[in-house]
């Protein structure tokens, strides 16, 4: 039930959980924007943008080490990515770069009636699945069937083929290059999220968008209201665990039977949800106004944020590498 | 029939600490009035949650009603495939399948909830139709009764808990927190089952409210003779109406038995971390004093009145 989203917080005594949380926010951006600066290798040398990858690689590595948190963590949230990060590599890696000779030639064409053909296999053994032995072997037999099946060359009668599809060596470059790319920048921001509690974050937003203030916006107001939506998630979520398992009790459905029924089931649910966090949202603003709370007015902080010795480290060492990177593509 | 546990053991995630540890138990379908007892965290509700088929446990062997409830598997596995059926020797017809997902809601589940009906804390939570009447037919509606069947299970269940026949057709969210609660409870009557489970009935009602309340409960046992099953932190309560206690301290069952027996035992009682009733507090602190003598401890004003007239409480 504390595994949701929000709470990714991990608890450990280090040096990156010290530092200030604006100070964390500024240098994750300034390192995406750097990370995002450095010089694709289809047109730089190849080896240099790798060089400086491996070295945001390097820095990143450091830091996760230094925050003690699990390495198991991390995996987890880049496991969350892994899809988009896979099609990306696929993607770029069959683009085709201007005038070159192909690295590895895959004899693929591909035609509509294949294309069918082999979808209907899929929806067939997603609908039969539940029947089957050995799900796993046999979905990687039945990849490997359609590969070769697309390479077959069934000559022109059959509507219209595509040409060969072509592995470029720059393609490759570039797929690595672009994939890994990703994978720091969330490995970056799961630093961020693991270190930093969700309160202090938004104090540090708070403090980002205080210039905002001159053009009559309340940021306090806005910030307080960030903090109480993220501590009343996990309140809500248990308190509609509660609702969900007395409806349940009573022999509510919410998985199965027709539609009408399954709307209808979400409707005790959701009505009881609503009442409570009504209830919720009028004793909180109640406890509020007798601890003096007025909206818009200034308020004393009980963590005052400063910046320490380390903050400033880290800034300079973050300036340092954009500047570096920017000289980089400029010269 | 009835309710039978044999070691029974039950954990949130398949690491984790164990909730339930070696529960064994035994509860009669008719005429038990038993009270759960227990620290905060010792595992209460989540034994009545496991009853009910709410949570599934991972050893031990759990009957309900004649329906075994089958423990969790760790992997999660369709158990209602015919595969899985023949791998894991669930044809007989009275098992329940169900995924290893926690909490459980399924279908096939619901036999079980039909036996035994779960009121939570703070039942009035539940509570979204737009008159009682409706609210009341919620529980009836899904066990797929006729809808004539359903209003009859309902006015029943209304009329079980002494609820004003004119306020039928008032919203719920109109009502006030004891009338609310009693609605409450009457969605759970209506479904007729055969046990009856309430989480902490008591709790938030003023004094007058929690008699009435519990009295209602005994009225409707003696009706119905069906096993009522209430967990409570108050032991006035606990003393005036218990037939039998159930303590359980560290996810594990310490005590089951008659209540005087516990009362008694000064020093178990503080070892489970439980109060006095407090007659019975200060029937001691009167003894101290040779004020009064009894043999058998005073647990409620009444028994008080005896010992004090100079009678004895078993005569």
């Amino acid at each position: 039930m504390n595994d949701i989203a929000l709470g990714q917080y991990v608890h450990k005594n280090s040096i990156i959980h010290s530092l200030d949380p604006r100070t964390k926010f500024i240098c994750l951006l300034i390192l995406m924007i750097s990370i995002f600066l450095i010089p694709s290798p289809a047109d730089y040398n190849p080896k240099i943008s790798f060089i400086i990858l491996g070295g945001f690689a390097l820095i990143i590595l450091i830091v996760v080490i230094l925050t003690k948190i699990s390495p198991l963590k991390y995996l987890k949230s880049l496991m969350q990515v892994i899809f988009i990060v896979s099609f990306v590599f696929i993607v770029q890696m069959l683009s085709k770069p201007s005038d070159e000779t192909s690295l590895l030639d895959l004899n693929i064409k591909v035609s509509i009636i294949k294309i069918i053909i082999i979808l209907t296999v899929f929806v067939l053994f997603f609908v039969f699945r539940k029947f089957l032995h050995y799900k796993l072997i046999l979905f990687i037999t039945l990849l490997v069937l359609s590969t070769y099946f697309l390479t077959i060359d069934f000559g022109k009668n059959l509507f219209k083929e595509t040409p060969i599809l072509h592995i470029y060596k720059y393609g490759l470059y570039k797929g690595a290059f672009f994939s890994l790319r990703i994978l720091l920048v969330i490995m970056l921001s799961t630093v961020m999220t693991l270190t930093t509690k969700p309160t202090d974050l938004t104090n540090a937003i708070e403090w980002l968008l205080h210039p905002l203030t001159f053009i009559k916006l309340n940021v306090s107001i806005f910030a307080m209201m960030i903090s109480l939506a993220l501590r009343f998630i996990p309140t809500l979520f248990n308190e509609a665990n509660k609702i969900l398992k007395s409806q349940a009790s009573r022999g509510a459905d919410f998985k199965e039977g027709h539609l009408k029924d399954q709307i209808f089931q979400m409707v005790a649910l959701l009505i009881p949800m609503f009442v409570v966090s009504y209830k919720r949202a009028e004793d909180l603003a109640d406890a509020m106004e007798a601890r003096g709370y007025i909206p818009g007015e200034r308020r004393t902080k009980l963590n005052i944020l400063r910046f320490k010795f380390s903050d400033y480290l880290t800034f300079i060492l973050c300036v340092g590498i954009i500047t570096g990177i920017i000289l980089l593509r400029v010269l | 029939m009835g309710i039978n546990f044999q070691n029974v053991a039950f954990r949130y995630s398949p690491l984790g600490k164990d909730v339930l540890q070696d529960i064994n138990l035994e509860v009669e379908e008719n005429d038990e009035f038993v009270f759960i007892l227990g620290h905060t965290g010792s595992g209460k509700s989540t034994l009545v949650q496991n009853i009910n088929a709410l949570l599934l446990p991972y050893k031990g062997k759990l009957n309900v009603m004649d329906h075994q409830v089958i423990t969790r598997y760790r992997h999660p596995i369709k158990l209602n495939t015919k595969l899985n059926k023949k791998r894991y020797n669930l044809n007989k017809s009275k098992h329940l399948f169900a995924k290893s997902n926690i909490p459980v809601y399924s279908r096939t589940l619901r036999n079980i909830r039909k036996h035994i009906g779960l009121v939570f804390q703070f039942p009035e939570y539940q509570l979204f139709e737009s008159t009682v009447l409706k609210d009341v037919m919620f529980g009836p509606k899904n066990f797929k009764y006729s809808k004539e069947e359903c209003e009859r299970l309902a006015k029943e269940a209304l009329e079980l808990v002494d609820f004003p026949k004119e306020l039928y057709d008032r919203s719920p969210f109109l009502l006030s927190g004891g009338q609310m609660r009693r609605v409450a409870i009457a969605g759970i009557l209506a479904i007729n089952p055969d046990v009856i489970i309430l989480d902490e009935p008591t709790v938030g009602l003023d004094p007058k409210g929690k008699d009435t309340l519990m009295n209602l409960l005994v009225d409707i046992q003696k009706k119905t003779h069906k096993s009522i099953i209430i967990i409570s932190h108050d032991m006035n309560v606990v003393a005036r109406y218990a037939k039998r206690i159930i303590v359980m301290k560290q996810s594990r069952i310490v005590y089951d038995g008659e209540k005087r027996r516990l009362f008694e035992d000064l020093d178990k009682l503080h070892e489970y971390n439980l109060d006095l009733p407090t007659v019975s507090g200060l029937s001691m602190e009167l003894k101290k004093k040779n004020l009064i003598n009894y043999k058998h401890l005073p647990l409620t004003i009444e028994e008080l009145e005896t010992v004090i007239k100079g009678g004895d409480i078993y005569e």
